[in-house]
């Protein structure tokens, strides 16, 4: 299989009762076992660039997209569907089963596999998303993270080579969301798995491998974390969230005490406080 | 009420199939119309009394549970006691006569009632909505030489009864929030009321849509396509007692059927 788990190049798109374009001339390629992030204002077209490289949105543009060296298009679907697993964002709008157990399996039933090796596999996926002692729970019983952990399993049992997360940590607290982040990190290294995460949360960003920004349906920025969150008045404009650890520096920058501007995670700032604290 | 409501548990009742018990209960039923004797009908009191009694289900909740039906079956065959004239006059006290014929058709009209009542019950205490889904499922397979897609429908159920705590819950944060903005859903002028409703089932409305098109994305990316080569994860079971219990009650209708005068 090809390095290159996606790769998109000169794609536009524009929705039939649309005149302005969504997207405009994206290129984008994401190495197999990486996590991208890609951050924008909501409405700025990144659920259209999901949509298209999921094969949910015809491609009408001469601009291609691949997954793994496979052109997505309708005639693909199916094989591409094979490679996908989305973990939306409503943890109640994607539980199809009436208990946890079936809803893992509605898949596997989808692809009609043997009742025995689907018992062993959703088993497996509840005890890699650590959910097995609730497979016999029903939905209204579950907090909003264990519904996304379900969901989590539902697509790991389908065995995808790629994740993609639609704003899957949004409706969490932030408990729920750290615990969920830790995991699909720790299913990645496992199972190498590609992970694309559309998101607004700082922490997701600070665990992915490359960032991409988008604004007005063309790509703005594009580089590792720790480059891109050093540029909060360009974060700032397209209408994200500055980190707090840059908020902390900026108005301990105006007090007089510098602290080095490299982007660092908050016990590592919360270190270098401390040891300026000790040295005063 | 209990009528409609799933108590889990792991009794021999919770454990037969559910297309046996609901079969079981569809006889039982039956055979209440042909017992119109007191030897008969005791035998299908005894017998409720026996599921219920192995069902494990607390008997106090039970009846407390069912108490509104049985008062208003009694109601109505303490009205037909009153009003049957035919037949030998037992006794009377002023213009109310109570005869043989009224106190006959009183006693079975409250016993076939009852006991119509007291085994759906039983039948809805002890199977869940998804299990009585599947048996339902399972017993509308023949439609399927009328080209009725089964299969989905089967499906599009299980998602309905799995959706409705969701929508509750749902129903109850819009209402909160309507409150909150001086909604006069607690007015007591009944026209207020319904005008407040309106804007309860409107988003309610948009939000459901818009579910259901997050819910149909979600099964796309999960490989379904339609109802049909799908293999089973939940499976029902059929062991020899469940033929054995419909065996028995088959043969419960047939010497009733016979024995009826």
């Amino acid at each position: 299989m090809s390095n290159k788990a996606l790769e998109i190049k000169n794609l536009s798109f524009k929705y039939r009762h649309n005149s302005k374009e969504t997207l405009k001339k994206i290129n984008l390629s994401v190495e197999k076992g990486k996590w991208l992030s890609i951050l924008s204002r909501n409405g700025s077209g990144k659920t259209t660039l999901i949509k298209l490289a999921a094969g949910l949105l015809e491609n009408s543009s001469k601009g291609s997209i691949k997954i793994f060296d496979q052109e997505v298009n309708q005639e693909n679907f199916a094989s591409i569907k094979e490679h996908i697993g989305m973990v939306f964002q409503n943890p109640d709008n994607q539980f199809v089963g009436p208990t946890v157990q079936d809803d893992v399996a509605f898949g596997l039933e989808n692809k009609s596999i043997e009742r025995n090796e689907m018992i062993e596999r959703v088993d497996s996926a509840l005890k890699d998303v650590e959910m097995i002692e609730f497979a016999n729970r029903e939905p209204n019983s579950l907090s909003g993270g264990q519904k996304q952990r379900v969901a989590l399993a539902s697509v790991l049992a389908l065995q995808p080579d790629i994740i993609i997360l639609d704003e899957a940590t949004s409706m969490l607290d932030p408990k729920g969301r750290k615990s969920l982040l830790k995991l699909v990190q720790k299913l990645r290294s496992q199972y190498k798995i590609t992970v694309i995460a559309i998101t607004h949360d700082i922490q997701e960003i600070e665990q992915s491998d490359q960032v991409i920004i988008i604004d007005g349906g063309k790509k703005k920025l594009e580089g590792k974390p720790a480059k891109i969150l050093i540029e909060d008045e360009k974060l700032e404009s397209f209408g994200l969230e500055v980190p707090f650890t840059k908020r902390v520096r900026k108005r301990l920058f105006e007090l007089g005490i510098i602290l080095p501007n490299d982007y660092e995670s908050k016990e590592m700032v919360a270190n270098k406080i401390w040891k300026y604290y000790s040295k005063m | 009420m209990i009528f409609g409501r799933y108590v889990s548990g792991d009794s021999f009742i919770h454990k037969l199939d559910p297309r046996d018990k609901l079969i079981s209960a569809t006889l039982i039923i039956i055979i209440s119309f042909l017992a119109n004797e007191p030897l008969s009908a005791l035998i299908l009191g005894l017998i409720c009394l026996l599921i219920l009694l192995v069902s494990k289900i607390k008997l106090l909740f039970f009846f407390r549970g069912i108490r509104f039906f049985l008062i208003m079956i009694a109601f109505t065959a303490i009205l037909q006691l009153l009003f049957a004239n035919n037949g030998e006059e037992l006794f009377s006290v002023g213009p109310i006569r109570i005869t043989s014929f009224g106190a006959k058709i009183a006693s079975l009209t409250f016993f076939r009632f009852s006991l119509a009542i007291i085994i759906a019950t039983l039948f809805t205490l002890t199977t869940s909505m998804i299990q009585i889904s599947d048996a339902v499922g399972y017993l509308i397979r023949p439609l399927k030489i009328f080209k009725l897609p089964v299969d989905d429908i089967v499906l599009t159920l299980s998602i309905a009864l799995r959706f409705i705590p969701t929508m509750l819950q749902e129903i109850s944060t819009i209402s909160d929030a309507q409150k909150a903005r001086g909604s006069s859903l607690n007015s007591r002028s009944i026209a207020k009321k319904i005008k407040a409703i309106v804007p309860i089932l409107m988003p309610l409305f948009i939000a459901s849509v818009r579910r259901a098109e997050d819910l149909a994305t979600a099964m796309i990316m999960r490989g379904y396509s339609d109802g049909k080569n799908r293999t089973k994860f939940r499976i029902m079971k059929w062991k020899n007692r469940d033929t054995l219990i419909i065996l028995f009650l088959l043969f419960l209708l047939i010497f009733f059927g016979i024995t009826k005068k």
